[in-house]
Parts: structure tokens; C-alpha cells; sequence
């Protein structure tokens, strides 16, 4: 078989595979050293697989990797220049890194990982701080001697490399940090949180402005709370003057707005059947980063006016979701919903109907309360007449209508679905009552 | 007071609790306590995510926070039982699960989880009855041989068990009635030198390795998160160090069924008091331990989620015996937050909760 048709066979394996066979093939792809297209194959399952997160074997790669976990982005939403690292070229970039490492330390290391995870965090940290000061002179190098290449694959490196080569002295503190930050959303942080943040960002600004930029950053990108962020720029025991303060504060600002409507553009491209739980995920983020810098408006300048425009579309895109789902095929699929419905996709209709209510409190948060519900309130009358209708004098609270009754919950409210259970149940007693003894 | 007398003390009836699986997120965690007049009262984890616990009386559930669908039926049935135990809260809860409430996975689990306990109790009972006519001499093998079954068997073992009436002291239906109640008891426990599975054996045997594990994993933690891991890791090998000879001294007792059966006859309710023991000591872990499972594929910052989640899961008993205080505070009528507290959103951030109540869920349906 040529090594076209095979790539052909595994792409359609990957497509048709359920999540055991999927995390198999994916154990198979992470033993080969070089991997070239495979990898774009895995970017078409990376949603679902950070759902259903395999154990991925510890590797040198994933090491030096680590602590940018934060900047990496898709190799399509790359543009040369932009201060992240696409994933596509993530392969080369480890290859140059390794090549200038010690040939004695990168066997110990790799002698060191062998056998183990990613979730094995000890061992990550004791040769992580080996590897990584390793990794930054090694991006020094790299850099120093390719300044006037004419290499076009090495030019598009060049950026990554700085990036690496500016955070990877902080690594170490950079990937406890992330570690002991709870999971997004964080809404607000701890004292605790915000010390360690604090010591970071004073650390990374001892070693030089882009080091501190791109720690702030990669923070705001883990946090979603650009506020914190800035907040500790502000007031944090930094080594910057004010005026720097001020403007790394506004850098971080305008970056984060930039990035949200980056992620604004690709949500409202994605097309009208998209699942609500691929956009619950980006529209958290997006939601999230609003509040957060309507909090910081007063404290630093950005384009205030660019970001109410933003908060608007955003609360327009939900509510036409929305309406579109409750009306749509929502609807349609709690219609159809019956005992015979596959358990799968049973699932898949209540995680629907979760994205949605969702949806709805992050448009509250935005934009009109009243709007919103009403939208609610009018779906809520569509879906308790279906319910009516199929639940049939005499029927119980089981099978199909208990399944019917929990979209109802998940959708609305458990007040909402515990009053439609109650109507059944007393039309089940009334119709009890009319049959002849 | 001597360490053990202390230990001893928290195990009195009066003051034990009960884990009950709430789905709601704000009362997920909570307990139900006896009290000594008789009542039972509903122990809610601090819903600012501190320590303590606010209690209330069960009924009075509704006015704290709004229910889910699940929860309203628990609450239901948990209010119609005669006594709070482990047993009556999981088959309330395997009813409601059953129903369809916490999902088709769960009421899947529920279903098998029910057919499984009642068929390992059968089980018990039958290999019970036939220790006992082999204990006073009759040849069990022959009833198998008879290849008979069902009715049939019953009827030859209670013909034979007549004969030995006057040795036990109880007629045959007696005997019967007690060798069932027993296996009740003992279906969870498993004789010692038997390969039944049961429910106690699995969940003692991960005990000592999930302590090690959260003890190793605590390592590379902050002060209080090491602190609250090792707190769990305690109370992992507090109840291990428990549990362990109670089961080994039950075992004991159902090496000799003739003396058991005519000893629950003369003093049963001591004896339920000890078979059950391990039930009560026992209860909560299998969530905890599924909970860990379900973590050791997610990041740090969800394994240090599921470890506080964990924190609050851990029986009451176990957390005053290893010397720890549990914060109570009483809740008054003004206190209550029906009003502000929606199902689906945390109170005090508005940080939408479903992610939550699916994992708990999902939990219903892994520990059904």
C-alpha cells in the first residue's frame, strides 16, 4: 500500500472510529518520530479529543512544549508574525530545538520520560527544569545564526523561536502557575491565585519586556480574565516604571480585543446547523473577556466604543442562535424523541439543550435579560404541548417522557419541568377516574 | 478520652450519617444525619465553598434552593422512608434513578446495579442454607444433585431444616426467615473463603491504593491543597484500618451458621448493628473513588476540583474521627436563598453549573 493510501485508509479509520478505536489510533500516531501530515489529521479531532483526553505519552517534544501550551493555535488561524505558535509547525520547531541540545542530556531526558504521561506532572517538572533553560539557549542559537536567512520555512520560525526563546527561562514558574490556576471559567480569582500571578509576571519583567508581554499574554489567554491580568500590571510589585505599566496594560488590553474579535469572526462564519456545544466553548471565552475589560475601562485606554460594538453582535449572534434552535431543530429533535431514540443521541439532544440554557445566562450577562427570556418563555409553551401530546392519557412519568421531561429541565428549569411532570400526572388521574370501574 | 473510646464514640448510631446523591450542585455533598430524638436532619456543604456545613431539617429542603427533577423525586421518597440508612437512601435513589431522572446511563446502571444486588443476596442466602445443613450433617450435594430447582429446592431444604429444629431451638420457617435476614446483611460482606465479589471487598481493596495515590499526587500541591489531600488520604486509611477487621469479624461469625442463625434469633439487634456497621463506614467512598477515577485523565487544575469536591463527600464519622471539628451552622428561615439561587448557575459568581450536574450524573450512573 503507498503511503497515500494508507494516509487515505487511517483518515477515514479516524472519521468512522468511536472514541476506544479513535484514542487507539492516536496511541499509534504518537510512537512514529515523525508524524508530518498525520498531525493535520489529528487537528480535525482535537475538539474531541480533549473531550475524551487520551493519555498522551511524555515526550521530549511535548516537554519543550509545555509551558506554551496557552499560545499554540490551529496552523490555518496562523499568519506569520502573529506571537503564537501554530501546532503544524510545532514538529520542525522541536527537531531544530533538539538538534542543538547536548546529545547526553536530550538521551537522559528522553531515558528519564520513557513510559511515562503528560498527567505525570513530577516527573514533567524535574526534567522540564533541565530541558528547558536547554531548549531557551537553544533557541538563542538558532535565532543568533538565522537572523538573515532566506530559508522561507526557517523565516516562519523565526517568531515561534523568539517566543520560546523569551519564555522558556520562566518556564518552570510559568507551567506551576497554570497548574494551580482552577479550570476556566474563573469569573474571579483567589488571593492566592493573584499572588502567584503577581510573582510571575514580576519575574518575567525582571527578565526583559517581551519575556513580561508574553507571560502576561499566555495568562490572559489561560484566565479569560484579562482584569486580573491588568490589574496585577498595574498595582503588582513590578520591575517597570509607570508609564510602562500603563502601556503594557493597554498592550494587553487592545491584544485581547484583537483576539476576541478574531474568535467573533470564526464563530459567526461557523454555518447555521453548528452543534451549540462547538459554541458554547468560544462564546464563554468571548463573554468572559467582555466583562472583564468593561471592568478595566476606566483604568487603561483601548477602543471602548469597539468593544460595546463587539458585546452587541456578540448578544445579536446568541439570540438569533437561539431563536433559530428553539424553533428548529431543538424542537424537532424533542419531537421526535421517543423509546426507540438511540441513548446516544438522547445524549446529544440533552448536551444540546445544555449549550443552550448556557447560550441564554451568557446573553443575560450581556445584553437584555428581558429579551432573552421571552424567547424562552414562548419555546417553553411549544415544547410543553409536544410533551402533552405524546405523554397520552394514562402514561407514567418513564421511558420517552421522563427523557422529554429532562430537556424541558435542562432547557428551562427543573420549576418549569417538575409543573409539566405535575400537569401529567393529574391529566393521567383524570383519565383514570373517567374509566368505568 | 482514649483515642479508640473517641473513635468508638463517633460510631454510636446517633451519630451517623448518610451520603445522599443530590444531583443540585448546591447540595451536592450533602448528608443526612439521625438524631438522637428520632428525626433526621440534612447536612448541606457551606455553599461559599468554605468549611462547615448548614443544617436544616430534611423537609424543610425545598425552601433552601431550587431542586432538580431528580432531586424533587429523591426527596420524595426519602421523606416516606421509616428509617434513614445506606440501604433504604440507595434504593430510594436506584428508584429514582430507574425512573429516568439523572438519565438513561444512570437508569441503566440503577436497573443492573438492582438486579445485580438482589441476585448476590439470593446467592448468599442459598450458599447460607447449604452451610448450614452441611454444618449439622446433612449432605448439601445431594439437593444439587437432585438437579431440582427453584420451589422444589426450597421445599427439600425447609423438609430437612425440620429435622433440626429441636437442635436450633426455632422451627424450620424460623430458621429460614433468619438465614434471609442475614444474607441481607452478609451479601455485601461475602464469607472469607469465597470468590464472590461483593460490594465491600471492592471498595476495602481500593482504598489503601487510593490513598497512596491522592498522598503521591498531593505532593506537588500548595499548603491547603496538600492539606485537604491529605486529610482524604487519612480518612482513607482511617476507614481501611476500620473496616477491615469488622468485615474479617463478621466473616468469622458466618464460618459457624448455626451459631449465627441461633445468636440473631437471641440478639439480632445487636448483630444487624454489626453486619451493617461496615455499610455506614463504607458509605460515600464508592462516589469518592469513582470521582478520582474519573479525573486521572484531567489536568491538575480538574483533579484539584474533584479533590475538593472529594473533601466534602467525606463522611462525617470518619472526618471527627481522625480528631478534625465539622463546622455546623444552624440555618434560620432569613438565611434561606430560594429566591436567588438558580438550578443551572452558582450563586455567587453566576458561573453556569450544568457541567457540574452531568458529572454528577454521570457519577450516579458509574457507583448506581
Amino acid at each position: 500500500m503507498g503511503a497515500e493510501s494508507a494516509f487515505q485508509v487511517l483518515a477515514t479509520q479516524l472519521h468512522g472510529a468511536d472514541d476506544r478505536t479513535l484514542l487507539k489510533l492516536v496511541a499509534v500516531v504518537d510512537q512514529l518520530a515523525r508524524r508530518g501530515s498525520l498531525d493535520q489529521l489529528l487537528d480535525e479531532h482535537r475538539a474531541r479529543l480533549a473531550v475524551i483526553r487520551p493519555p498522551r505519552p511524555m515526550t521530549l517534544g511535548r516537554l519543550v512544549v509545555l509551558p506554551l501550551e496557552e499560545l499554540l493555535v490551529d496552523g490555518a488561524d496562523w499568519t506569520p508574525g502573529m506571537m503564537r505558535v501554530p501546532r503544524d509547525r510545532l514538529g520542525r520547531l522541536i527537531e531544530l530545538l533538539l538538534e542543538a541540545f547536548d546529545p547526553d542530556l536530550r538521551r537522559r531526558a528522553a531515558a528519564q520520560l520513557a513510559g511515562k504521561s503528560m498527567h505525570d506532572s513530577a516527573v514533567a517538572l524535574d526534567v522540564g527544569r533541565e530541558i528547558w533553560p536547554a531548549a531557551a539557549l537553544a533557541a538563542d542559537a538558532i535565532l543568533a545564526r538565522s537572523r538573515q536567512t532566506r530559508d522561507p520555512e526557517l523565516r516562519e520560525l523565526l517568531t515561534p523561536l523568539r517566543i520560546m526563546q523569551n519564555l522558556l527561562p520562566v518556564a518552570e514558574s510559568l507551567v506551576t502557575t497554570i497548574w494551580a490556576l482552577p479550570d476556566k471559567p474563573m469569573l474571579a480569582l483567589e488571593p492566592e491565585h493573584q499572588a502567584r500571578i503577581g510573582a510571575l509576571l514580576a519575574l518575567a519583567s525582571a527578565r526583559g519586556r517581551d519575556c513580561f508581554l508574553l507571560t502576561a499574554e499566555l495568562l490572559v489567554r489561560r484566565t479569560e480574565l484579562p482584569l486580573a491580568i491588568i490589574e496585577a500590571v498595574l498595582d503588582g510589585e513590578l520591575e517597570l516604571p509607570e508609564r510602562e505599566r500603563q502601556q503594557a496594560a493597554a498592550m494587553i488590553a487592545e491584544a485581547c480585543q484583537n483576539e476576541m474579535m478574531r474568535l467573533f469572526r470564526s464563530v459567526s462564519q461557523l454555518p447555521a446547523g453548528t452543534g451549540h456545544a462547538a459554541l458554547v466553548g468560544p462564546l464563554r471565552t468571548l463573554v468572559a473577556n467582555v466583562e472583564s475589560l468593561q471592568e478595566v475601562a476606566q483604568k487603561v485606554k483601548f477602543d471602548h466604543r469597539e468593544l460595546r460594538r463587539l458585546k452587541a453582535e456578540i448578544f445579536t449572534l446568541i439570540e438569533k442562535r437561539l431563536e433559530a434552535a428553539l424553533g428548529g431543530d431543538l424542537l424537532q429533535a424533542f419531537r421526535t424523541l421517543d423509546e426507540a431514540t438511540a441513548t446516544a443521541d438522547c445524549r446529544t439532544l440533552e448536551l444540546h439543550a445544555m449549550a443552550a440554557a448556557n447560550m441564554r445566562l451568557m446573553a443575560k450577562r450581556i445584553g437584555l435579560a428581558t429579551k432573552i427570556d421571552f424567547v424562552f418563555a414562548k419555546a417553553l409553551e411549544r415544547f410543553r404541548a409536544i410533551l402533552e401530546e405524546g405523554a397520552g392519557p394514562g402514561a407514567g412519568p418513564m421511558g420517552a417522557t421522563m427523557d422529554r421531561i429532562r430537556i424541558i429541565e435542562l432547557l428551562f428549569d427543573s420549576r418549569s419541568a417538575m409543573q409539566s411532570l405535575a400537569r401529567l400526572r393529574q391529566v393521567a388521574h383524570a383519565a383514570r377516574a373517567r374509566e368505568p370501574a | 478520652m482514649a483515642r479508640d473510646d473517641r473513635q468508638h464514640s463517633h460510631l454510636d448510631q446517633a451519630e451517623r450519617s448518610v451520603g445522599l446523591p443530590f444531583t443540585t450542585p448546591l447540595i451536592s455533598g450533602a448528608k443526612a444525619r439521625l438524631v438522637p430524638t428520632g428525626g433526621v436532619e440534612l447536612l448541606a456543604p457551606n455553599p461559599s465553598g468554605h468549611r462547615g456545613y448548614y443544617v436544616m431539617d430534611l423537609r424543610s429542603l425545598r425552601d433552601y434552593c431550587q431542586l432538580s427533577v431528580h432531586d424533587e423525586l429523591l426527596l420524595d421518597k426519602l421523606l416516606a422512608v421509616d428509617v434513614v440508612t445506606p440501604a433504604t437512601v440507595r434504593r430510594a435513589a436506584r428508584e429514582v434513578a430507574i425512573e429516568g431522572a439523572a438519565g438513561r446511563d444512570a437508569a441503566a446502571a440503577a436497573k443492573r446495579a438492582a438486579e445485580r444486588d438482589a441476585a448476590i443476596v439470593n446467592l448468599m442466602n442459598y450458599l447460607m442454607l447449604m452451610r448450614l445443613l452441611r454444618a449439622v450433617g446433612i449432605d448439601e450435594r445431594e439437593l444439587q444433585r437432585s438437579g431440582e430447582t427453584g420451589r422444589a429446592v426450597q421445599l427439600e431444604i425447609k423438609r430437612r431444616l425440620t429435622s433440626l429444629s429441636p437442635r436450633l431451638g426455632m422451627t424450620a420457617d424460623e430458621v429460614i426467615d433468619a438465614v434471609g435476614d442475614i444474607a441481607f446483611y452478609a451479601a455485601a460482606i461475602g464469607f472469607a473463603d469465597g470468590d464472590l465479589e461483593t460490594r465491600h471487598r471492592r471498595v476495602l481493596e481500593r482504598l489503601s491504593p487510593f490513598g497512596a495515590d491522592i498522598r503521591q499526587w498531593a505532593a506537588l500541591e500548595s499548603d491547603d491543597g496538600r492539606e485537604c489531600a491529605e486529610q482524604i488520604a487519612d480518612c482513607a486509611k482511617w476507614t481501611s484500618d476500620k473496616v477491615a477487621p469488622l468485615i474479617a469479624d463478621c466473616q468469622a461469625r458466618l464460618e459457624d451458621i448455626p451459631e449465627l442463625v441461633r445468636a440473631w434469633r437471641h440478639d439480632g439487634g445487636v448483630l444487624k448493628g454489626r453486619f451493617g456497621l461496615p455499610d455506614w463506614l463504607l458509605d460515600g467512598w464508592p462516589e469518592i473513588l469513582a470521582l478520582w477515577d474519573s479525573a486521572s485523565g484531567e489536568g491538575r487544575a480538574a483533579q484539584r476540583a474533584v479533590a475538593a469536591q472529594i473533601h466534602r463527600l467525606m463522611p462525617l464519622a470518619q472526618t471527627q474521627a481522625e480528631g478534625r471539628s465539622v463546622e455546623v451552622m444552624q440555618v434560620k428561615g432569613t438565611m434561606v436563598h430560594s429566591r436567588q439561587v438558580k438550578l443551572h448557575e452558582d450563586w455567587r459568581t453566576g458561573v453556569v453549573m450544568g457541567g457540574i450536574r452531568a458529572r454528577t450524573e454521570a457519577l450516579r450512573a458509574g457507583v448506581a
